[in-house]
């Protein structure tokens, strides 16, 4: 009977013990998530919302006084705008994803020709019709097609010029302004949803969060840098495939897009003490080495970027940097598809097939 | 009904068949479940006709596709349509060839997507289409007044010897370090899976990646001979279905768990089935007269014996080998490996013009579904295929003296990642077979 007893209570014991200890994984990933939703995505895009309804009033402001201090006004709030959106992009995921809206709020590159082509029509533009036009003509990209000219001079006259040209940047900021309400609302409303999914399927906000992480940094290298680097051409440096080069503020955008990498990874957002990223996680699993290489990574990007300072002149003038940077880009995406999807087991797919 | 006993009676003796028959039954309808889900899926697309290029398998580069939608949605439906036809016991023999052929096409089509089950079916389908499994419980008996012939117990012998082939070499490929010493890789799997209700508690700890992966072993080399044996026969059926519904449960391994608990009825006997069937329906069982015996062509058991030669000699073929196959994965494929590497990849290809200079960097995503990217990306035969395939892309772009190079970096079982391929290898200069020399040995 006695030892029935003892049996029974270290059974007992063990499985409390169990229950803590799993716990304690399972309340980190819950952790992150919340932390990552609470204090990143969600005031992040309610950020960008504010910023895209001052960047319209600010177009409506220029719209009625169409001069040079106006439009210098309006071109330094679409590079606030665009910032905030590169980090936006992180959050790419789950509902938002689904919904597409990131299309429509940022496509790059647009289409030039047919932007162009869109405004010498006649017909009479109304918001329905600019809301209905493809994504690659609306947007930041064909935003800044608008505000930044090649020829910096050329910006105002062309729409003190052309009335239709400045209607359709008023118009088309409008829609910005609410895709960027709907974006936020659909944030919000899928926050409890992501930070829920604690399971380790592809649904798991812990599994879609890795995803997003490589998919930004494949996308830098891919396009953002590769191409301009000539990796598609046989190495014939092109800075017009640079992101956002009209404006000049390539290299601004990365810099956001990869500092949002960062807090992402981190964890450690603006007015969160807790900061619980993926590196405490990590060590959470028993895995620190990983979570220091990936610092190192990290500390390597930084570096390389901070010694670029024009992106478009350094192209054509310090390739060897870029190409750096690029390579600095590399080596933390082999690190997070491989080592930090492969330790904690997501799936890097999008597609759920078998396997065994 | 020609009761011998003995291990040569295992070869010698005939039974009624309801043991092939209820197998016959359960594949077919198995199968028939699968493809439509496969279709269901969306795999067809996926798998088929999102891309331009497939990795095809040795000796069989040249199967391909159907280029129409229609006719591989076709195919795929002719395919369910024989499976269900098996189950059925209509017209077996012919839906069993068809079944047989349609199912291998499909599977040869895409390196990619091999799976060890998929492989298993074609082997299961084959051997089905050389043995009299419809002489018990199909349709096509139902129309016949005579009674039927029994079969040689050697049919159901040879699917047995089968499954057992597959337990056996799954358990061997199980006895490697990762596997024993560090829980490797289900340290990692089960950890990704605290979530599960009940269980998920457990799985955090690195006690249980070592729990499971011993009783895996234990359970892997047991289980055919448990089957086998007359008394431990039905705790280990329990035991096939507690394990794969488990492994169901905690892997997203599809259909593999469902085929195995299936391929253990064949395990059953007659003689236990119409027990079974007399308590069942109260001494109504069926009733199995003797009938003649009918012998095994002698070219049939030859074609037996050089299919099961094969089957030694697949799983056995790294041993010529001193590295580390989980690793290369040389011969890794038709080797029953199953569940033994966790491997992730990460390759860009370079595509260098010698007299120009000019270098043209390649994302494999370029030309390549999700699946074919991650695959190819720690196996070395498909990096070389894919380089083949860069180099007639850029033949036809005009390119004439040029080499394709690699780098990859690939994460194994929880190690760091590191280069797998030379990073000055001209991938030309190598054949599909040679590639694995250049392997960079695993930092331990």
């Amino acid at each position: 009977m006695n030892l029935r007893r003892c049996l029974l209570l270290i059974c007992v014991l063990s499985l409390l013990g169990c229950e803590m200890s799993e716990q304690q994984l399972f309340e980190q990933r819950s952790l992150q998530l919340k932390n990552l939703s609470d204090f990143g995505a969600v005031p992040l895009h309610d950020a960008f919302q504010k910023a895209c309804k001052q960047f319209s009033e600010q177009v409506n402001a220029f719209a009625e006084d169409t001069s040079q201090d106006k439009l210098n006004e309006v071109q330094q709030q679409w590079k606030v705008v665009g910032q905030l959106f590169k980090r936006c992009e992180l959050y790419d995921f789950g509902e938002v994803n689904s919904s597409f809206i990131h299309f429509r709020i940022h496509r790059w590159p647009t289409n030039e020709r047919r932007l162009e082509d869109s405004l010498q029509t006649t017909t009479t533009l109304t918001a329905e019709g600019v809301s209905n036009m493809g994504s690659a003509l609306l947007g930041l990209a064909a935003l800044e097609h608008l505000l930044f000219e090649k020829d910096p001079t050329q910006s105002l006259l062309q729409f003190q010029e052309n009335p239709r040209r400045l209607q359709f940047l008023v118009l088309s900021t409008e829609y910005l302004s609410i895709k960027a309400g709907e974006l936020n609302e659909i944030w919000k409303n899928y926050s409890p949803t992501f930070t829920d999914a604690l399971q380790s399927a592809i649904s798991g906000g812990q599994n879609q969060l890795t995803n997003s992480l490589i998919a930004y940094l494949e996308e830098t290298m891919k396009s953002r840098l590769g191409k301009a680097l000539g990796e598609s051409n046989g190495g014939l440096v092109d800075k017009t495939e640079l992101e956002a080069h009209r404006s000049g503020a390539s290299l601004d955008f990365l810099k956001s897009g990869f500092e949002e990498w960062k807090h992402c990874f981190n964890g450690d957002f603006e007015g969160n003490s807790d900061a619980y990223g993926f590196d405490d996680y990590l060590k959470a699993m028993g895995n620190q080495a990983l979570a220091d290489r990936i610092q190192i990574a990290i500390q390597e990007c930084d570096q390389a970027m901070a010694e670029l300072s024009v992106l478009q002149q350094d192209l054509e003038n310090d390739t060897e940097k870029v190409a750096n940077l690029k390579k600095a880009f590399h080596k933390l995406s082999v690190l997070t598809k491989n080592d930090l999807a492969g330790f904690i087991g997501v799936t890097v797919t999008a597609n759920d097939s078998d396997g065994d | 009904m020609g009761i011998e006993h003995g291990w040569r009676s295992q070869f010698t003796a005939t039974e009624p068949g309801i043991s092939l028959g209820i197998y016959r039954i359960t594949f077919g309808l198995l199968m028939c479940f699968s493809l439509g889900r496969f279709m269901y899926k969306g795999w067809i697309e996926s798998c088929y006709l999102e891309t331009k290029f497939h990795f095809t398998y040795q000796y069989f580069h040249w199967v391909k596709p159907l280029e129409s939608p229609v006719l591989m949605y076709g195919l795929v439906i002719v395919a369910m349509v024989s499976a269900l036809f098996i189950a059925l016991g209509i017209a077996y023999r012919f839906w069993i060839f068809t079944f047989f052929l349609l199912f291998t096409y499909l599977e040869l089509i895409e390196k990619s997507w091999y799976l060890n089950h998929y492989y298993f079916v074609a082997i299961i389908a084959f051997l089905l289409c050389w043995m009299p499994a419809d002489r018990r419980l199909s349709m096509s008996q139902l129309f016949k007044k005579t009674i039927p012939k029994h079969v040689p117990k050697l049919f159901s012998n040879i699917l047995k010897l089968q499954i057992s082939l597959v337990y056996f070499f799954a358990g061997l490929a199980k006895l490697n370090g990762d596997w024993l010493f560090q829980g490797m890789p289900l340290n990692i799997w089960l950890k990704a899976k605290v979530d599960i209700a009940w269980i998920g508690n457990y799985l955090a700890y690195d006690e249980m990646a070592y729990l499971f992966s011993y009783a895996g072993v234990l359970y892997d080399l047991s289980i055919p001979f448990l089957l086998w044996n007359r008394r431990s026969r039905p705790f280990a059926l329990v035991a096939v279905v507690v394990f794969h519904c488990m492994t169901a449960l905690l892997f997203n391994i599809g259909m593999f768990p469902w085929i195995m608990i299936v391929g253990s009825l064949i395990f059953v006997t007659d003689k236990e089935w119409q027990h079974l069937f007399s308590r069942l329906k109260e001494k109504a069982s069926p009733q199995y007269l003797p009938a003649p015996q009918q012998g095994v062509p002698h070219w049939l058991k030859a074609l037996f014996v050089i299919h099961f030669a094969i089957q030694l000699i697949l799983p056995n073929r790294h041993l010529l080998y001193s590295e580390n196959q989980l690793w290369t994965e040389r011969h890794y494929r038709f080797a029953w490996n199953v569940m033994l590497i966790e491997k992730t990849g990460h390759a860009i290809f370079k595509v260098k013009d010698h007299p120009s200079g000019k270098t043209w960097v390649v994302y494999p995503s370029t030309h390549l579904s999700t699946i074919q990217e991650k695959q190819m990306s720690f196996q070395a035969d498909m990096i070389w295929q894919y380089a083949q395939f860069l180099k007639s892309e850029y033949q036809a772009s005009g390119l004439i003296d040029f080499s394709v190079y690699v780098e990859d970096w690939v994460a194994f079982n929880g190690r760091p990642s590191q280069l797998y391929l030379p990073l000055d290898l001209d991938l030309l200069d190598t054949s599909e077979d040679s590639i694995y020399d250049f392997v960079t040995p695993l930092k331990q």
